[in-house]
């Protein structure tokens, strides 16, 4: 899969989905509705709540392209989109609810149950898809806009209306669950070896 | 126990997931579909106001079009002749005319889902200024008072029972408006 920064979309194509062509509009859904969900799913987890803000992202990808200049890439801008709906949800009390709803004391061994996100073609995808799930919904959208998406401490702040040091304490804290979450185990390793 | 992994690894590993082949919840048929389920839902809910006003506006309407309907009715039956009839026919329109109204009155329900009080004291002052005017009529035809003592009698009860009925009205249309 590209990242959503990376898939071209031709101008042409982009102009003709502007006049409301059809077959203009679902060659750009094809073309990065894969990468958009991915994305959302990556950051909000459930699977349920990710299609909705989808489906929210993608029709406004086609409400708003009348408002789009071309200064960036089409996919970086949908990012945009995508990643504001996505933060707006993770701030949103009713996420809040339902986390307490569903996890009650947060335990990161029932949040594991929302993976994977993508099928798991190695042991490590499984692996790094099991840490991630393990983070905490805030700290899994921090680590995964500053390492993949290469968002900016600034950045990641503005999006989420906190200040820098909110963004890097997140990071520092989700990158050392991912460590505890990622590192072999000598245990494992003398098992394996046998 | 763990071996320390550093922050490159990480990000080069979460990149990697981040690579991984993905696709889209739903083709492009079933995005149009629920894109057009949304909008129409967005549009449902933004005439929700209208759709309710008009919902009470009718209700009330529904509620009040038999009583209305009614009123309509009397009025037509009890609306004077185009032409000035002599004065002893005039009498007789008069107390048909009360008779119409006191035979509407005699219709409605004797309790009202909702009475207030200051309607209530005005309809059973009217209705005990009626009982005495009618005391007052019986003993005047009894002692043979003159014809126009007792027409003036009768259009004194013909206001009280047409007040009464403007009243008890009144009072029928405001208990039935939710």
């Amino acid at each position: 899969m590209s990242r959503l920064v990376d898939i071209p979309i031709p101008e042409e194509l982009i102009q003709r989905a502007r006049d409301a062509d059809a077959a203009a509009q679902a060659a750009i859904y094809r073309a990065l509705g894969p990468a958009v969900f991915a994305l959302i799913r990556r950051l909000v987890g459930n699977r349920a709540v990710a299609e909705d803000l989808f489906q929210d992202t993608m029709m406004a990808l086609f409400q708003r392209l009348g408002d789009f200049r071309g200064e960036a890439p089409l996919g970086a801008w949908l990012r945009q989109i995508a990643v504001t709906r996505c933060l707006m949800y993770l701030r949103s009390p009713w996420h809040r609810a339902r986390l307490h709803w569903e996890f009650g004391d947060d335990d990161p061994s029932l949040r594991a149950a929302m993976l994977p996100v993508t099928p798991a073609t190695s042991a490590d995808v499984v692996d790094v898809e099991r840490a991630l799930a393990s983070l905490t919904s805030v700290g899994r959208a921090v680590v995964w806009l500053f390492e993949v998406e290469g968002y900016s401490h600034e950045e990641i702040a503005r999006l989420f209306g906190r200040s820098v040091s909110f963004s890097k304490s997140q990071l520092a804290r989700a990158l050392a669950r991912l460590r505890q979450g990622l590192a072999p185990q000598e245990g494992q390793e003398a098992c394996t070896q046998i | 126990m763990h071996t320390d992994i550093d922050e490159k690894t990480i990000a080069r590993r979460l990149n990697a997931v981040g690579n991984e082949s993905s696709e889209a919840p739903y083709d492009w048929t079933e995005f149009q579909r629920r894109r057009h389920r949304s909008m129409l839902t967005r549009t449902i809910e933004r005439n929700r106001p209208v759709a309710i006003a008009a919902s009470v506006l009718a209700a009330v309407l529904v509620t009040a079009l038999p009583y209305i309907h009614s009123t309509r009715e009397h009025e037509h039956a009890i609306a004077p002749p185009d032409t000035a009839p002599p004065v002893n026919a005039n009498t007789g329109g008069e107390e048909e005319r009360t008779r119409a109204i006191e035979g509407w009155l005699a219709g409605l329900p004797h309790d009202h889902a909702i009475v207030r009080v200051g309607a209530h004291a005005a309809v059973t002052g009217l209705q005990d200024q009626i009982a005495a005017l009618d005391d007052l009529l019986s003993a005047e035809r009894a002692a043979g008072a003159q014809p126009t003592r007792l027409d003036a009698l009768e259009r004194q009860r013909a206001q009280l029972v047409s007040s009464l009925a403007q009243v008890q009205y009144a009072e029928m249309l405001a208990s039935a408006t939710p």
